[in-house]
Parts: structure tokens; sequence; C-alpha cells
């Protein structure tokens, strides 16, 4: 247990270190190198603290030494067009919004697309089978942002059931929970569809798979009821792969929240990460991808972690 | 050169009758062409302008001088669809073509060497596939700007790691077969071996890879160019398109149907494609 969490912790570390020296490579390409990440507005005296910060004046691989002890020490840099506000603040700002968007969206694929799997895998090439397969590939060919503009056309234009962007109404009467949540419905659903369809996808062929198991056999040939079996035998045993799935699809969960915060004007991450690519704010997107990184890679060790819990086949090798 | 067929004739016809079967891959099929053909022969047939303002005639409805209407500067719309499609599906193709040269050098490399290399190689590999790519293109695009030379070169930079493995797994598979042992016997030196003799075993399965990236790429450029971070107007690309229908979703829904239908019909024609090429090619990849 502890070699296999220990690999896993050490492959976690890489990522984030590819990620911070992806980046650096990124800025030192970039014409002006490290420098675009300063304001040309600022004092002299800021200049130069800010310089310092960043190792201009030493070459490039106590440079590099110093990008690196910046995250680790937590400095995410400070922002060009917020008036150099420290990203890290303003990540730290931003992080509820986007996390109560993503578990809801995760919540919502999860809800919707484990159970059509397993329908679809129970009636094998029948109805509820073929449609399920119509609707995840449709849903998988679909830019979310315009299934998001469809719904705002449908729901708050025509039929104004439901708020067509923010976070919750702005005034004395908003921000109740039944107004949060009136607001929270189309951003979930809309992030949420590309991993429903993947799931659903993914449990039919699990749920298939593990139907074609001695156990199972065993299990029906000793008399038990379809039902028993299924629940008994089968649904357990078939989640563990979806586990898997969910972990490789939580970075496009949380990376794709940049187009769906930015079409509902969600204070989130992502919008803050699209306004500073508009603003140029090379700073702020930097220290937001770290940021998001870090959540990514922090998600996907606790799913690593308890991977072996689920299935004891994995000797944590 | 392919793998050894023993009646190469008798393949052919088979997966052309697997491709006439498969109803979705053929009607996917003839719609790409359609598209394809529409948008490159489409701007010599004395169509409107798609770049031309009019703006005494903004969000006209469909008519027999402009069949789809006009947008919110009076620009024909279906003009402005085909020259969008020139664009989006440009930038598809040479981006999934990018994603298959680099995938191919890494996958080839990492399967022939192996040992540490591969490891190093691979550990990479995962490590790219977690990150958060979009936030990456959107560090690139405020960089150097939203170019379609850039908007390509950074797509297929972030998309190259699934099919490495691919690759990766067809060379292993075949690096120690009697015919790769030939030629080394026979003095074939390391570059050949890999590129002319191992690669070409993974063609299939880069066959699919690619025309299931078009598909992917198209849907990343979409919301890049959505968000004003891709190919940025006057020129036009379907995401761009619908970038400008958000703000008359009141007046002009009708404006956010158009260059939605495009990007889903596409995608779902090149993912149809794709499977049914796994069918024809790759018979042990097939779905269940």
């Amino acid at each position: 247990m502890a070699r296999y969490l220990l690999g896993r912790t050490l492959a976690a570390l890489l990522v984030l270190w590819l990620v911070i020296t992806a980046t650096f490579v990124m800025i030192q390409a970039a014409p002006g190198g490290l420098s675009i990440l300063m304001n040309p507005n600022i004092s002299a005296e800021e200049a130069a603290r800010l310089g310092r910060n960043l190792g201009l004046d030493r070459p490039v691989h106590e440079q590099y030494v110093q990008w690196l002890g910046n995250f680790l020490r937590g400095d995410l840099g400070a922002s060009l067009s917020y008036a150099g506000r420290p990203v890290g603040a303003m990540v730290v700002e931003r992080l509820p919004a986007t996390l109560k968007l993503g578990l809801s969206a995760a919540l919502f694929a999860v809800a919707v697309g484990v159970p059509l799997g397993v329908a679809a895998a129970r009636h094998q090439n029948g109805f509820v089978d073929q449609a399920a397969g119509v609707v995840s590939g449709t849903l998988l060919a679909t830019p979310n942002f315009w299934l998001g503009i469809l719904l705002i056309v449908l729901f708050a234009v025509q039929l104004e059931w439901l708020p067509a962007s923010g976070i919750r109404t702005i005034g004395s009467r908003g921000g109740g929970l039944a107004d949060q949540l009136a607001h929270l419905v189309m951003p979930a659903v809309v992030l949420g569809t590309s991993t429903l369809a993947e799931l659903t996808r993914y449990t039919r062929s699990a749920w298939l798979e593990t139907m074609r198991q001695d156990y199972v056999r065993t299990a029906r040939s000793k008399g038990l009821a379809r039902g028993a079996v299924d629940r008994k035998h089968v649904l357990k045993n078939a989640l563990i792969p979806v586990v898997t799935v969910f972990g490789v699809a939580l970075p496009r969960l949380i990376g794709g929240s940049a187009v769906v915060e930015t079409l509902f004007s969600w204070p989130g991450l992502g919008q803050l990460a699209v306004d500073a690519a508009l603003r140029r704010d090379t700073p702020l997107i930097l220290g937001v991808t770290v940021f998001v990184s870090l959540m990514v890679v922090v998600s996907n060790l606790v799913i690593d972690a308890t991977y072996p819990l689920l299935d004891p086949r994995v000797h944590y090798s | 050169m392919t793998a050894p067929s023993p009646r190469p004739g008798g393949r052919l016809r088979r997966g052309l009758q697997l491709w006439f079967a498969h109803r979705t891959a053929f009607l996917g099929t003839l719609w790409l062409l359609l598209v394809v053909v529409a948008v490159l022969v489409g701007p010599h047939l004395g169509l409107s302008d798609p770049n031309k303002i009019d703006l005494r005639n903004t969000f006209a409805p469909p008519s027999s001088e402009h069949w789809l209407g006009t947008d919110e500067n009076g620009r024909d719309v279906f003009a402005r669809l085909l020259a969008g499609g020139k664009v989006s599906l440009a930038v598809g193709f040479a981006s999934a073509a990018i994603t298959v040269l680099v995938a191919s050098l890494v996958g080839v490399v990492a399967g022939y060497y192996g040992g540490l290399v591969d490891q190093a190689i691979m550990r990479l590999t995962d490590g790219f596939m977690a990150i958060p790519t979009f936030f990456l293109l959107l560090i690139i695009v405020s960089i150097w700007g939203s170019s379609p030379t850039v908007l390509v070169l950074a797509l297929a930079l972030t998309r190259w790691m699934g099919v490495a493995r691919i690759v990766r797994a067809e060379v292993l598979r075949f690096k120690q077969q009697e015919f790769v042992m030939a030629a080394r016997a026979a003095g074939v030196g390391e570059a050949r071996l890999m590129f002319k003799h191992l690669l070409p075993q993974a063609a299939p399965s880069l066959i699919v890879a690619t025309s299931l990236q078009v598909g992917l790429v198209m849907l990343v450029e979409a919301g890049l160019s959505f968000l004003g971070l891709g190919i940025l107007p006057p020129l036009a690309s379907w995401g761009n398109m619908l970038t400008a229908s958000q703000h008359y979703l009141w007046i002009a829904p009708r404006l956010a149907v158009y260059p939605g239908v495009m990007i889903l019909l596409a995608v779902l024609a090149l993912n149809a494609v794709g499977d049914v090429l796994r069918d024809i090619l790759d018979p042990r990849q097939g779905s269940d």
C-alpha cells in the first residue's frame, strides 16, 4: 500500500513539475522572455523588486530554480491588468464558484450517465441501448457552449423559466437557495454533458464485460434471480472502471469550465483565465493554470488511492 | 507498405461493403464530401461576399438573394457559413496531421528503443495527459496571439499524447516479428527500420485515430473562437459566428442555430467515418 501510494504521489509531483517547467519554457520562448510578466507601468522600485523575484538579472538556469521556488512557496505571481494584485488571492476568491459548478456538473453526469449505461447494457441492442448510443454520440459531437446557447434560447428567452447568466440575482431580493439553484441548473447541465456521455458508454461496456465473468455465470447458474445477480455481483465490479473514467474526465470537467463559465457569466476560475487571456494578462493565466493543475493532480491522487480499496485484485502495484 | 494480406482485392471489397452497410458512416461521408466541395467551390459561384457589410439590410430573413438571411452586419449568412467552414475544416485537418507526425515520432522512438527511453517518454506522455490543456492553450494564445498558424500548432501540441500511445503499442507488437529481424540482419539502419518498416504497421490505427482527432480539434477550435481567442473576425469560423449570435438571441435566435448545426454534423460525420474505419482496418479494437 505504502509503495503504491508513494509511486502515485511521485507521478503526481511529476505532472506538477511538467506544468511548471512547460510554462517556464513557454515564457522563455515568448518575445521579451520573462519580462512580459512585468507591468511596464509600475514604479522603478516595484519593477526592481519584481525583477529580483523573477531573477531577470541572472542566467537562465538560476531563473528556472527561482521559478520553481516561487511556485513551491505558493507565490503565483502578480497580475498585469488588475494593478499587480497577487494571483494567489484572486484564485482563492474564484475557487468556490468553480467548485460549486464542477461538483454539480459531476453529480449530474454520474446521476444520469451511470444508470443510463446500466439500462443500455441490460437491454443490449434493444431500444434503450440504441437510444442511449445515439444520445451519447450526439452529445460528444456537440460543442458544449452551443448546447448552452440553445438552452438559453429555450429556457431563458422563450419560456423565461431560468436566468440566462450569473451565479445569483443581484439586489435585495436575490440570493436565496431557490434563486441560486435556478442559476446553477443550466451551466451544470451543459458542463456535465460530455462526461455524462462518456460515463454512459463506459458503464455500458464495463457492465457487459462483467457479465461475461465466471463468477457471474456461477451466480446465475446456481439459480439467483437476475436482479439479485445484477445488484450483488455485477454493479460493484462494473463501477470500478467507471471510477477510472471519472478520473480521466476531471481535467476536462475543470478545463471545459472556461467556455461554460464565460457563456453563463459564472464568476469562477475558468472565466478568470479567459478574461486574462483576452487582456493578455499572461501571469494571471499562468497562476490559474498551475493552480488548476494542482487541483486536478490532487483529485487524481485521491481517486488512485481509493482504487485499490474498491478492487482487491489491484495489489497496489 | 501495408500488412501483407492474402487477397488484397478481397480486403478492399469487404471494406467497401462494410462502409456502405454502415448507414451513418455512409451518410457522414457524403455530408463531408458535400461540405468540402461546397466550401471550395462555393466562393467561385458568384455568391455574396461573406465580408460585405450592408447596414441597411441587417437580420434579413431567408430570401432568394440571401438563402439563409443576413446577420447583424447585413452579411450573407450562407456565404459566411461556407467561408467559416473552410477555416474550421482546414484548422482541424492541419492540426490533426501535425498531431499524427509528432505522435508517430514519439511513439516509434519509445516503442523501438524500449527500456529507460520508453519509460521516460511514456511517463512524460502520461504527465501531459493529466494537464488541463485548455489552459495551456490560453497561455499560448495570450503570448503569441491566435493566428491560424499558432492555433494549428497549439492544438497539435495539446493532443498528441493519446495517438503516441497507440503508435507505441503497435510498434511493440511488431518489433519482435521475423520481417523486422530479417531487415535488421540485412543491415537496415535504425532510422529506416523505425520509419520504413515499423511505422507503416501502425498505419491502420493511425488512420482511425486521425479521423477521430479532426472532430475533437474542431470542437476545441470552435470553443476558442467562440471566446474570441481563436479565429478572429472579420475572418469567419463556425465558432466565432456563434459569439456574435449570442448577443442577438432575443431578436434573431436562428443565427445561433446554423453554425452550431454545421459543427455538430461535421463532428458526427467525422466520428462515424472514424468508427467504420476502425471496423475495417483494425477489427481487434472494435467496440461492443
